[in-house]
C-alpha cells in the first residue's frame, strides 16, 4: 500500500532543496567576484603590460644616433627617452652623408626664456625634416622639457612646458618620448597609454632605472617595481 | 522481519544504486568546476608571467654575429673635441635579426679614425754631436791653370770662361766643336784636346787644366755634402765665406775663385786655418785642401812647426819660390790640434799630397761620405703604413732607410728656370729628410738638398726622385706641392711629373680643388692646374703660417705678430683673432664643441685657445720651441722643445710633453721626454697609443686606450619588425 509524504519529510526535503539552492547561489556568487576580481586584475596587468612594452621598445632604441649621455632624463612623474618613434610621417633618425653631419647629433641651445628656448636647428641630421615634435619631450643637459601642444613643427623657437629655466644657451637638446602620469592614466606623448596607470614612479642614477608602476581598476591594485639595467 | 519502507508519492525508478550515481555525478560536476576554474586562472597567470618574460628576454637582445645581416662602414668628419686636421669618425652600422621576435637591429657605433699624422717640417736637423766643420781651402794661384797631365774628356762639353779658366759643363744645347755665347767659350774635349790645350808644366803633358779637375771635384762633392757646415777659403784671400750649412752660398763661392794669384802660400794658409775653427760645440772639424801641390813663396809658419814631423826635410823652410814642403809640417801640427787634413791633388804626381793628407789625420781625394760622419739617426716621425712602422732614418747625411729598395728608380731634373723635369742618368740623391707626406700607397719625401722623392709603401720601392724639388710637401689625389725649396719657388706638379706652375712665395697650401699661396703680407688663391689667381686678400703684416680646415673649409693664415686671419674658401674674412702673444705665428689647429669651431693657435711664445670672438686661455712656451700640438677628447696633447742654451742641434736639449684641458688650459700632465728634440706624436689608433721619437729612434709612448672614441662605442639601436 502506498502512502503520501508525511508533513515532515516534506518540510525536510523544501529544507534541503533551499539549502541548495542557496548553496548554488552561494556558489554562483562567488564565482562572479572571483570572475569580477580576475578582470580588474587583468585590467591592472595588461596595463602594466602595456605600458612595460612600450617603455621597453623606447628604452631599447634610446638614443639611437644621439648622445649616450643624453639618453634617459627623468623629472617627478615623467620619464624623458631619447629619441622618437619611426612613423608614416617621420623616418627617424639617419646617418646622412651628404649633410656631412656626424653623429651623435644634437641641436644646441641658443637662447632661453621662461615658456621657450630657441634651438640653433631643429633637424638634426641634415636630412631636411624637423625632428621636434609638439607634445613630445626633449632633453637638455639641465634637464628635461616637454614640448607645448601649441608648438608649429619647424620653428627653432619651441614653446615648452615645464620652466626652461634649467637649461642653459650652449647646451645640447635631443628630441625624447615622454612619458607622463597625469590623472586619466599614463601617456605616451601627449597620448594616453594606459588608464589604470595611476602610480608612476622613476627613480635613476648611473646604471639601473627603477620603475614603479601601479595600476588600479575597481577594487583591484597591481604593483610592479621593475629594474632597468641602462648600461 | 519484513521492512516496511516508505516511498515517494510517485515512482522514481531509481533503486538505492541510483541515488549513488546522481549524488557522484554532482560531485564529479563540482570537481570539474572547479579544474576548469582553477585551469583558467593558471593560464592566465602563465600567460602574464610570458608576456613579462618577453619583455624581460626583451631588454637585452644584443646583435650577434650570427644572426648579423650586414654592416656598413661610413667615414664622417672628425667627432667633437678632436683635431679636424688629424681625425675623422667611422661609423660602423650594422644591421641584425632577433629570430623569434622577427625584429630586425640596426646597431650604430663610432669611433675615431685617422686622416693623417701630423707631420710637421723640419728645417734644420742638426745633430752636434755629429757636428762637422769644414773649410775647403782652394789653392788659386795661377800654376792651377797648368796642365793636370789628363786631356780633355772627349765627350764632355767643356766652358772657357771669360776669365780664363776651363769647367765642365751641362750647357743644354749641342756643341760639335765650339760655340760662342757672348764672352762664354763652349766646346767639345775633343776638340779641346787639340785647340785649347792648358800650359804645360816642366814635367806634366795633357791639355786639361788642374783647375778643370779640381772644380769638377769640388761641386760634385760640394752637391752632396749635407749635415755639414762649410767654409771656402784661397790661399790667396783668405776665408771668402764662412761657415755655412747652405751649399747654394759655397758653390757660389767657389764659383767665384779664379786662379790667377802669384804664389801659393799652402802651409802658410793651411796654418792660419787653425783660428778659424772658433765653434766650441763643433765635433769634426775638416780642412779639404785642393792644391797641386806646387808651394810658391811658401813656409812662413812658426819655427817650431816648420819640421813638425821631425822628418828633417831640408826644404822645411821658407822658399821664395817653388819648392818648399812645410805643408806636410802644418799637416801634422794640425792634426794634433784635432784638426783633419783631407787633400784632393790635382795633378798625376800625388807622392806629396798623399803624405800630406796621411799626416794630417785624413784622406787623399776623399768622397762625400770621408766627409760626412756616418751618424744615424732620424729627422722625421716614422711612416705607419698597415701594421708596419718605416723608419725614416738618414746615414751619411743622406735619407737612407734600410727599408727602402732604390733599384729601378728614374731620376729627374728640374732644369733651372725652366719649369721641366727632364730625365737624369744617374740614380743619386743627397740630403736628409725634411718633411714626409702620405697620399694613398705612396710616400713622397723632401730632403735638405731639395730632392723629392716618391716611394711606393706596398714594395717599399722608391719610384722617382727629382732634383730641384724640397721644402714641405703637400699631396692630395696626385696633385703635389712642394716648396718653397732652396730656390724660393713653390712648384706644382701631376702625377706625371709635369710642372703644371711654379710661384715665388713663401708658403704654400694645398685644398681639395685650389692653391693657397702666401708672398709676404698677400694671400693667393690659384687654380690648381694652371696657378691662375682667383681672389687675393692683403693684410697689413707679413704671414708666417697657412693651414686649412677641412671641417669648416676655413683657410687660417697666422701672422707674424700672432694675430690670425680666419677666411672661407674664396678668401672673404671671417674672422681675426688675437692671441695677444705678439710673436710669429706657428699652426693652427681646429677642433668643434657644441658645434662651435674652437682655435688652438700656436706662436713662437705660446700656444693659445681661441673661440671666434674670444681668448679662452693662453699657455706660455717659458723658452719652449713648438713642436706640435693635437686634441684628442679635448685634451691637448703639446710638444715643446727646451734648445740646449751651450750646443744647437735636434740631439740637444729636452723636449717635454704637455696634456692640456682645451677649455681652460690646466695643466693635466706634463713630462719630460728624452734628450732632444721630439717628433711627433705619432698616433697609433690600433695599439690605442700616442708615442714621440727622437733623433736615436728612442720612443716614449702614451696610453690613449681611456679616450672616448679610441674604441668602438655605441650609438644605440633602431628596432624594425617585420
Amino acid at each position: 500500500m502506498y502512502r503520501g509524504f508525511t508533513l515532515i519529510e516534506l518540510l525536510v526535503s523544501l529544507f534541503i532543496g533551499m539549502a541548495l539552492i542557496l548553496g548554488l547561489y552561494r556558489i554562483n556568487s562567488m564565482f562572479r567576484d572571483a570572475a569580477s576580481k580576475i578582470r580588474h586584475s587583468r585590467y591592472c596587468i595588461q596595463s602594466i603590460r602595456n605600458c612595460l612594452v612600450h617603455i621597453n621598445m623606447d628604452l631599447l632604441q634610446r638614443a639611437y644616433l644621439l648622445p649616450q649621455d643624453l639618453a634617459l632624463q627623468v623629472n617627478g612623474n615623467s620619464l624623458f627617452i631619447a629619441g622618437l618613434p619611426v612613423s608614416d610621417r617621420y623616418p627617424g633618425l639617419n646617418v646622412n652623408i651628404r649633410s656631412g653631419m656626424v653623429p651623435p647629433y644634437f641641436a644646441v641651445v641658443e637662447d632661453v626664456s621662461n615658456a621657450w628656448i630657441r634651438l640653433d636647428t631643429i633637424d638634426i641630421d641634415g636630412d631636411a625634416k624637423p625632428d621636434f615634435w609638439a607634445e613630445t619631450g626633449i632633453i637638455t643637459d639641465g634637464g628635461p622639457l616637454k614640448i607645448s601642444h601649441n608648438y608649429s613643427r619647424g620653428n627653432i623657437i619651441i614653446p615648452v612646458g615645464f620652466s626652461a629655466s634649467t637649461c642653459r644657451a650652449g647646451d645640447r637638446a635631443v628630441p625624447a618620448v615622454v612619458y607622463e602620469l597625469r590623472p586619466k592614466g599614463l601617456y605616451r606623448n601627449g597620448q594616453l597609454l594606459a588608464e589604470s596607470i595611476t602610480g608612476f614612479d622613476l627613480l635613476l642614477n648611473s646604471s639601473v632605472l627603477k620603475l614603479h608602476l601601479r595600476a588600479s581598476h575597481g577594487h583591484e591594485q597591481k604593483e610592479v617595481v621593475y629594474g632597468y639595467r641602462i648600461r | 522481519m519484513a521492512m516496511n519502507r516508505r516511498k515517494l508519492f510517485m515512482d522514481t525508478g531509481s533503486g538505492s544504486s541510483g541515488w549513488v550515481l546522481v549524488c557522484v555525478m554532482i560531485f564529479l560536476l563540482v570537481v570539474q568546476a572547479s579544474a576548469v576554474g582553477i585551469a583558467e586562472l593558471v593560464k592566465y597567470g602563465t600567460r602574464s608571467a610570458k608576456a613579462f618574460c618577453d619583455i624581460e628576454q626583451g631588454l637585452y637582445v644584443e646583435p650577434s654575429p650570427a644572426s648579423g645581416l650586414d654592416s656598413r662602414h661610413l667615414t664622417l668628419g672628425a667627432p667633437e673635441g678632436w683635431s679636424h686636421r688629424y681625425f675623422m669618425t667611422s661609423i660602423e652600422l650594422r644591421r641584425s635579426r632577433c629570430i623569434d621576435d622577427n625584429i630586425e637591429i640596426k646597431s650604430a657605433y663610432w669611433k675615431v679614425c685617422l686622416s693623417c699624422e701630423p707631420h710637421r717640417e723640419i728645417q734644420n736637423a742638426w745633430l752636434w754631436g755629429c757636428s762637422t766643420y769644414i773649410i775647403v781651402l782652394v789653392d788659386d794661384s795661377e800654376s792651377m791653370n797648368w796642365s793636370s797631365g789628363a786631356g780633355y774628356d772627349p765627350g764632355i762639353t767643356y766652358l772657357k770662361r771669360p776669365t780664363g779658366e776651363v769647367v765642365k759643363t751641362s750647357c743644354g744645347f749641342d756643341v760639335q766643336d765650339f760655340v760662342k755665347v757672348g764672352p762664354l767659350l763652349y766646346f767639345k774635349g775633343e776638340y779641346g784636346n787639340s785647340h785649347f790645350p792648358a800650359p804645360l808644366s816642366s814635367y806634366f803633358m795633357g791639355a786639361m787644366p788642374r783647375w778643370t779637375l779640381a772644380f769638377g771635384y769640388l761641386t760634385g762633392i760640394v752637391e752632396g755634402l749635407d749635415m755639414v757646415k762649410v767654409a771656402v777659403a784661397t790661399t790667396s784671400r783668405g776665408i771668402i765665406q764662412p761657415f755655412t750649412s747652405d751649399m747654394r752660398q759655397v758653390e757660389a763661392a767657389i764659383d767665384s775663385i779664379h786662379p790667377h794669384a802669384v804664389s801659393s802660400p799652402l802651409a802658410h794658409s793651411l796654418f792660419s786655418l787653425k783660428a778659424e775653427f772658433k765653434d766650441k760645440c763643433v765635433q769634426n772639424r775638416y780642412v779639404l785642401l785642393v792644391t797641386d801641390g806646387d808651394e810658391l813663396k811658401d813656409g812662413d809658419v812658426p819655427d817650431d812647426i816648420k819640421d813638425f814631423d821631425m822628418d828633417s826635410d831640408p826644404m822645411d823652410k821658407y822658399v821664395e819660390g817653388l819648392g818648399s814642403r812645410c805643408l806636410d809640417d802644418v799637416a801634422s801640427y794640425l792634426k794634433s790640434m784635432d784638426v783633419r787634413v783631407f787633400v784632393k791633388g790635382a795633378c798625376p804626381d800625388e807622392t806629396f799630397l798623399r803624405e800630406v793628407a796621411r799626416k794630417g789625420g785624413g784622406i787623399y781625394s776623399p768622397a762625400r761620405q770621408d766627409l760626412v760622419p756616418e751618424c744615424v739617426f732620424i729627422s722625421q716621425m716614422p711612416v705607419i703604413y698597415g701594421a708596419e712602422e718605416l723608419e725614416l732614418t738618414n746615414c751619411h747625411g743622406v735619407f737612407s732607410p734600410k727599408w727602402l729598395s732604390t733599384d729601378g728608380a728614374m731620376s729627374y731634373e728640374l732644369e733651372g728656370e725652366k719649369p721641366i723635369i727632364a730625365k737624369k742618368s744617374d740614380t743619386g740623391f743627397s740630403g736628409v729628410v725634411v718633411d714626409t707626406c702620405v697620399d694613398g700607397a705612396t710616400l713622397y719625401c723632401s730632403t735638405s738638398r731639395d730632392y723629392l722623392l716618391s716611394m711606393d709603401l706596398e714594395s717599399k720601392a722608391l719610384k722617382w726622385m727629382i732634383h730641384g724639388l724640397g721644402g714641405k710637401i703637400r699631396a692630395l689625389n696626385d696633385t703635389i706641392v712642394v716648396g718653397p725649396g732652396k730656390d724660393g719657388f713653390v712648384y706644382v706638379i701631376n702625377s706625371d711629373l709635369k710642372v703644371l706652375w711654379k710661384a715665388n712665395c713663401a708658403l704654400a697650401l694645398l685644398t681639395p680643388g685650389c692653391v693657397y699661396t702666401v708672398n709676404g703680407a698677400d694671400i693667393e688663391k690659384r687654380d690648381m692646374n694652371t696657378g691662375e689667381i682667383y681672389s687675393l686678400f692683403s693684410a697689413g703684416m707679413d704671414f708666417s703660417s697657412i693651414d686649412y680646415d677641412p671641417f669648416y673649409g676655413f683657410v687660417i693664415a697666422g701672422t707674424s705678430s700672432g694675430d690670425f686671419y680666419v677666411f672661407d674658401a674664396e678668401l672673404g674674412l671671417h674672422y681675426i683673432i688675437n692671441t695677444y702673444s705678439d710673436s710669429p705665428a706657428q699652426d693652427a689647429g681646429v677642433f668643434t664643441w657644441r658645434k662651435k669651431p674652437y682655435f688652438v693657435l700656436a706662436t713662437d711664445m705660446g700656444l693659445s685657445v681661441n673661440t671666434t670672438d674670444s681668448l679662452l686661455w693662453y699657455h706660455p712656451f717659458d723658452g719652449c720651441s713648438y713642436t706640435g700640438a693635437v686634441v684628442m677628447d679635448s685634451r691637448i696633447y703639446l710638444g715643446t722643445w727646451k734648445r740646449s742654451d751651450t750646443c744647437q742641434g735636434i740631439d740637444a736639449g729636452k723636449s717635454f710633453l704637455d696634456i692640456l684641458d682645451a677649455f681652460t688650459g690646466d695643466k693635466l700632465e706634463r713630462e719630460v721626454l728624452f734628450q732632444g728634440m721630439a717628433f711627433g706624436p705619432v698616433i697609433d689608433l690600433a695599439s690605442s697609443q700616442v708615442y714621440y721619437v727622437n733623433w736615436k729612434g728612442d720612443r716614449v709612448s702614451k696610453d690613449i686606450s681611456g679616450l672616448r672614441g679610441i674604441h668602438y662605442s655605441t650609438l644605440g639601436k633602431c628596432l624594425k619588425r617585420g
